[in-house]
């Protein structure tokens, strides 16, 4: 009978034992009197109250810890309890435990024994555990993750690979950084009046390991957030980016200053905020292009092709300035031909002296060839009162595509046409566009403008 | 024979403990963008529609990027009514819930779009685990944010055929290249996990959210083809180099921008996510 009794002791022992090894007696609560709430975000003066923004990530940058974690980097948890019996008196820590089953690799078997679960690592939290009076919760801050364990974690191998800490051209702010998530399993540890150890549920913190997530490159870029004084390096996920202040460049022109001027003024005005550079840097990286393309009337050498969403003259523009050292709100003038350039025979259309057996000049009208009527050629400016000028929408009708050329000018010189040119600043902005997306297309045209002597034509006419 | 008795019942005690049904506990009721600060503060409001580009996750040379994921935030109440509007933290009773995890199922069988391949899906899990946290807060709705699509997963959705070809067009060349206005309606569900303050398992409702995947719809790289970085390259993702910033007109393109919650994933942040993974200035000679 005692035999059976001590059997029957030991076998219900043994299955109460199994019994808590199957439901993970780690997980059940010692006592609700302690809770924890919740965490919460930092303020940029690096304070936190029991209202402060709650945490919702935690994000962890380990960036620069090195084989001793000699920086001594360590993730501070802001935690709001509340604290029913209002222990106040006795040692307080939280007990942690670290599990890493959100990710497809797992830590190495040296951080997953060193780490173990069952190991139950103690983190001491102190201060005032009786919250205000009528007020039960209260805040408390601890490293969860403290100093030797990051130490651990930053030097894992299988972290260190999901991590990409090899290569940081991506890792940094803006970048598609590597993430390691690690979850922390937080219980509360304190003293009761009675010397009664109260231990909370479980609280669960997701916080992501990064390698420089949280940096930018180069440093001194950081300038949309103010410089905070405390733990830049966690949580801080709501950085975007501050573009630096550059140059914005747009080009405008009235057309020659007189009839038959073979030179036209183009004016670039620099409506951004810092300067544009001046010779030592012009040397560097070359001065900015203003260009003029002749888009009306159809004249030798011009063809049609699509730039950065603009339909322009594939051999324009026909004549560039380069301009530099523009301060903000100022403008620059430079003077380009009125005309294509042509070769010295007169006929020949050309860009340069290499495309000419001799050279390449300036030219003194505009050369028109049309089907039947050979080559003519035309003055740009207001054409005169009997002169069918070109009001056609395509804005690529020529003088003899609407149903006759312009006659002759009343003092016998040549027949003037209205011409339609486009004059654009920093086309080269766009270079770097993957494809002429709409708003691509806004940004480009906000570079260029459209003249023509005649209103009508510019309204019509102008493919910006 | 009492022993065994005792024995008996001593285990069907602990295999009746083990199959205890979950207790729908807390209710799933929207999807919030988490905002430009990544808080998901509500500040934003709910989000109507899932969004992820897929771009580049997958490439010949290599994915570009370290990760890319779904982080998705949700807001959930109490299933019990009566409650919700009771301070939580007057009496921790059952219905104090902290979260723990989040499961989630891809569902494949809609009749809309035809189903990965058996290969992609043989590589996929019927159902995987992300963490999460929160409590049922005091004050705040209680949000729960995960990767409802972790890195892993976006990768094996990149691989997959019938993907690429529902994110793709066909040129006239006969080449395949993404087309960033078609799409692929991924249907995703999830439920929160957690324990209540008695230490029992809980769980929320099955929550459907549909994920529109494309490529190049929210993901802009400044270079065509998107390269994979090289070491030691002279630019930064998302950032101007000292050379880039004393460099005259024309102007630098413009720096790379991410947010940490977006990454390609609609969440109420930046329009187009644009990154500058490999290109530096390439100034156009006239």
């Amino acid at each position: 009978m005692h035999r059976c009794a001590y059997s029957l002791g030991f076998i219900a022992l043994t299955s109460l034992l199994a019994c808590n090894s199957f439901t993970d007696s780690t997980e059940t609560p010692t006592t609700t009197s302690i809770m924890i709430l919740g965490s919460v975000l930092s303020e940029p003066t690096c304070e936190a109250s029991v209202s402060s923004e709650r945490l919702v990530r935690g994000i962890f940058d380990i960036k620069n810890v090195d084989s001793t974690n000699s920086i001594g980097k360590e993730y501070l948890a802001n935690l709001v309890i509340r604290d029913q019996t209002q222990t106040g008196v006795g040692a307080k820590k939280l007990i942690v435990e670290y599990e890493f089953a959100g990710n497809l690799i797992q830590p190495t078997a040296a951080t997953r024994n060193a780490l173990r679960d069952c190991v139950e690592l103690g983190v001491p939290f102190g201060g005032w555990t009786q919250g205000d009076e009528n007020q039960e919760s209260l805040l408390v801050s601890s490293p969860v993750i403290p100093e030797h364990v990051t130490q651990i974690l930053a030097n894992d191998p299988a972290i260190a690979g999901q991590l990409h800490r090899d290569n940081d051209v991506m890792n940094t702010v803006s970048g598609l950084p590597g993430y390691y998530t690690v979850q922390v399993k937080i219980q509360a540890l304190s003293l009761g009046l009675n010397g009664q150890w109260l231990r909370s549920p479980p609280y669960f913190m997701t916080i992501d390991l990064c390698d420089g997530c949280l940096e930018r490159v180069p440093k001194q870029l950081v300038q949309d957030q103010p410089e905070l004084s405390c733990r830049t390096y966690q949580d801080r996920i709501w950085q975007t980016l501050g573009y630096p202040e550059f140059p914005d460049l747009a080009a405008k022109t009235e057309g020659p200053l007189n009839d038959g001027d073979l030179n036209m003024p183009l004016e670039t005005v620099n409506g951004g905020g810092t300067q544009t550079l001046g010779s030592l840097g012009a040397k560097r990286g070359g001065r900015s292009k203003t260009a003029v393309w002749l888009v009306t009337p159809n004249h030798d050498g011009k063809t049609e092709f699509s730039y950065a969403g603009i339909q322009v003259p594939e051999r324009n523009p026909y004549a560039t300035c380069g301009v530099g050292n523009i301060l903000p709100g100022e403008s620059e003038n430079c003077l380009v031909p009125t005309y294509p350039k042509v070769c010295e025979d007169g006929a020949t259309p050309c860009d340069n002296n290499d495309d000419c057996v001799g050279n390449c000049i300036a030219a003194p009208s505009l050369r028109i060839t049309e089907e039947g009527q050979g080559t003519r050629q035309f003055l740009c400016g207001t054409p005169t009162e009997n002169t069918n000028t070109n009001t056609g929408t395509g804005g690529d009708a020529g003088p003899g595509s609407d149903g006759g050329t312009p006659p002759p000018a009343a003092d016998g010189g040549l027949p003037i046409v209205a011409c339609l040119y486009i004059v654009c600043a920093d086309v080269d902005n766009e270079v770097l566009e993957w494809s002429p997306d709409p708003e691509d297309r806004e940004n480009a045209k906000s570079n260029c403008t459209c003249y023509s002597e005649d209103s009508d034509l510019v309204e019509n006419g102008c493919p910006l | 024979m009492i022993c065994r008795a005792v024995l008996l019942i001593s285990l069907a005690g602990c295999v009746q403990s083990q199959q205890e049904a979950e207790e729908v506990a807390m209710t799933i009721t929207s999807v919030i963008a988490g905002g430009p600060k990544c808080t998901w503060d509500g500040s934003t409001g709910p989000l109507l529609g899932g969004e992820m580009d897929l771009i580049s996750v997958a490439s010949p040379g290599g994915s570009i990027g370290h990760s890319r994921r779904y982080p998705i935030g949700v807001q959930w109440v109490l299933s019990s009514g009566g409650a919700e509007n009771e301070d939580p933290g007057e009496n921790f009773g059952e219905n104090f819930i902290t979260l723990k995890d989040a499961e989630v199922r891809l569902i494949f069988d809609d009749a809309v779009v035809l189903p990965p391949t058996d290969e992609t899906r043989g590589n996929l899990p019927a159902t995987y685990v992300v963490p999460t946290m929160g409590t049922q807060d005091i004050g705040t709705p209680p949000i729960a944010v995960f990767d409802l699509i972790p890195t892993w997963v976006a990768q094996r959705l990149a691989l997959d055929s019938q993907i690429w070809i529902d994110t793709s067009s066909e040129s006239n060349l006969g080449t395949r290249t993404p087309a960033k206005g078609k799409n692929y309606l991924l249907a995703t569900e999830f439920r929160l996990r957690g324990f209540n303050a008695g230490g029992k398992a809980v769980v929320s409702n099955w929550f459907r959210w549909v994920i529109s995947l494309c490529r190049g719809c929210r993901m802009r790289f400044t270079s065509t083809p998107p390269m994979r970085p090289t070491a030691n390259f002279p630019s930064f993702p998302g950032h101007y180099d000292a050379d880039m910033l004393t460099r005259p007109e024309p102007l630098p393109a413009r720096p790379g921008v991410i947010s940490w919650c977006s990454a390609g994933v609609r969440n109420g942040g930046f329009a187009v996510d644009v990154v500058m993974p490999s290109q530096p200035l390439r100034p156009r000679v006239y």
